[in-house]
């Protein structure tokens, strides 16, 4: 015999309901919030994929709905909308494989069809890589156009052709690829999944 | 129904119930604290400027933690603006051929305006806005433009594009400093 009267909590049993009390909607904020930043930085965004390329066609819009919102308060801020501006997003290379700043990526296409177009390279923090030359991107009126097509490179060391345009990416971080056109002709903009998206290829080995 | 039964039933019930409201509510907040935690150091940065005139941040580097993405092809000139304090009257008169654009973003960050130097076909940009709302862009006695913010906070956001060597540098530097925002 206890002594306790019924229906009374047990000196044990009085701890026990105050972890559940505070662990579990403890447990239930945690997951809710991970959840919901995990949505926002990791979740494959609704739109079109081009090559290794994709672009959410709702970015800045009043038409996007929450996650889209959410997804570009966080990795676009200020976007602008698709009429006018298109911006094409690439985290891999043209075979899947993840972009890495410490490979080499020879990007090269057609100019593209807009009014004013440029490639920026960032981290995966998604600012520009600090670098001595202060060369952050590569546009419509700095890109060199050989027979109809463009090239460049990307990597921690400058390209052996000292002819060719180089994007330093510095550091040990992953490497995103942001294609802006300004303007896009109005073809594209009704459909963008017809871009003649530049190809990334990887070429020669990560330092 | 045993407590401990009970327990078995609820406490997942509990569980899951909470989580998914706390997972909506973070995703409808985030755009909203992000744009917050934006105005707070973009006013911080501009010394006050952001909010009783315009703030003209230095071009976008390898330096700068301000906003994700910049581009370091554009240069910026941005205002914020709080409507309870009164209408924000905004002028623009770039004198540029090239392009740029004037932006406006309400605070759970739609882009709910933006006109640019092809539209404008060499006039100045002459707006009012105010939190009321309307069903269509007013003109004004004096030539203003007026619009609606969606929300009673905002930013307005100038991008020209700087051009190549250091004479079309000034000449964008020169056309986004045109920018004045003034709330009456």
């Amino acid at each position: 015999m206890t002594g306790l009267p019924s229906g009374s909590t047990s000196p044990v049993a009085l701890p026990q309901s105050i972890g559940w009390a505070i662990g579990l909607p403890l447990l239930a904020v945690v997951c809710g919030l991970g959840s919901a930043l995990w949505m926002a930085r990791h979740a494959p965004a609704n739109g079109i994929h081009v090559g290794a390329w994709h672009a959410s066609l709702l970015a800045g819009s009043e038409r996007a709905d929450r996650y889209t919102r959410a997804r570009i308060a966080v990795g676009g801020l200020l976007a602008l909308n698709r009429a006018e501006t298109l911006y094409y997003l690439a985290t891999t290379d043209t075979t899947g494989t993840p972009l890495h700043a410490r490979c080499h990526y020879r990007v090269s296409g057609v100019p593209l069809p807009a009014r004013w177009w440029s490639i920026t390279a960032y981290a995966d923090d998604l600012y520009l890589f600090p670098n001595a030359m202060h060369r952050y991107s590569v546009n419509q009126a700095t890109a060199r156009v050989s027979q109809g097509r463009f090239s460049l490179e990307t990597g921690p060391l400058p390209p052996k052709d000292t002819a060719m345009l180089w994007l330093p990416t510095p550091g040990d971080s992953g490497l995103v690829l942001t294609l802006r056109l300004y303007q896009p002709e109005s073809g594209l903009q009704q459909a963008p999944a017809d871009l003649a998206a530049p190809l990334i290829e990887r070429i020669g080995a990560c330092t | 129904m045993s407590v401990r039964r009970w327990r078995w039933y609820c406490h997942p019930l509990f569980l899951v119930t909470l989580a998914l409201a706390t997972h909506l509510v973070a995703v409808w907040a985030m755009p909203w604290v992000i744009m917050d935690r934006v105005f707070a150091r973009l006013a911080a940065e501009s010394h006050g400027r952001l909010y009783t005139s315009a703030y003209f941040p230095p071009p976008s580097d390898g330096g700068q933690r301000r906003i994700v993405m910049p581009s370091p092809d554009l240069l910026y000139a941005l205002c914020a603006y709080d409507l309870a304090a009164g209408p924000l009257e905004v002028d623009v008169a770039p004198q540029l051929n090239t392009y740029w654009s004037v932006a406006l973003y309400a605070a759970n960050t739609d882009n709910f305006w933006v006109v640019n130097d092809r539209q404008m076909a060499g006039r100045a940009v002459r707006w009012q806005l105010v939190p009321n709302r309307l069903d269509r862009p007013l003109r004004l006695p004096d030539g203003r433009t007026q619009l609606v913010s969606p929300t009673r906070r905002g930013l307005l956001l100038m991008r020209v594009l700087a051009g190549e060597g250091p004479a079309a540098q000034a000449a964008a530097d020169k056309a986004r400093r045109t920018l004045r925002c003034v709330q009456r």
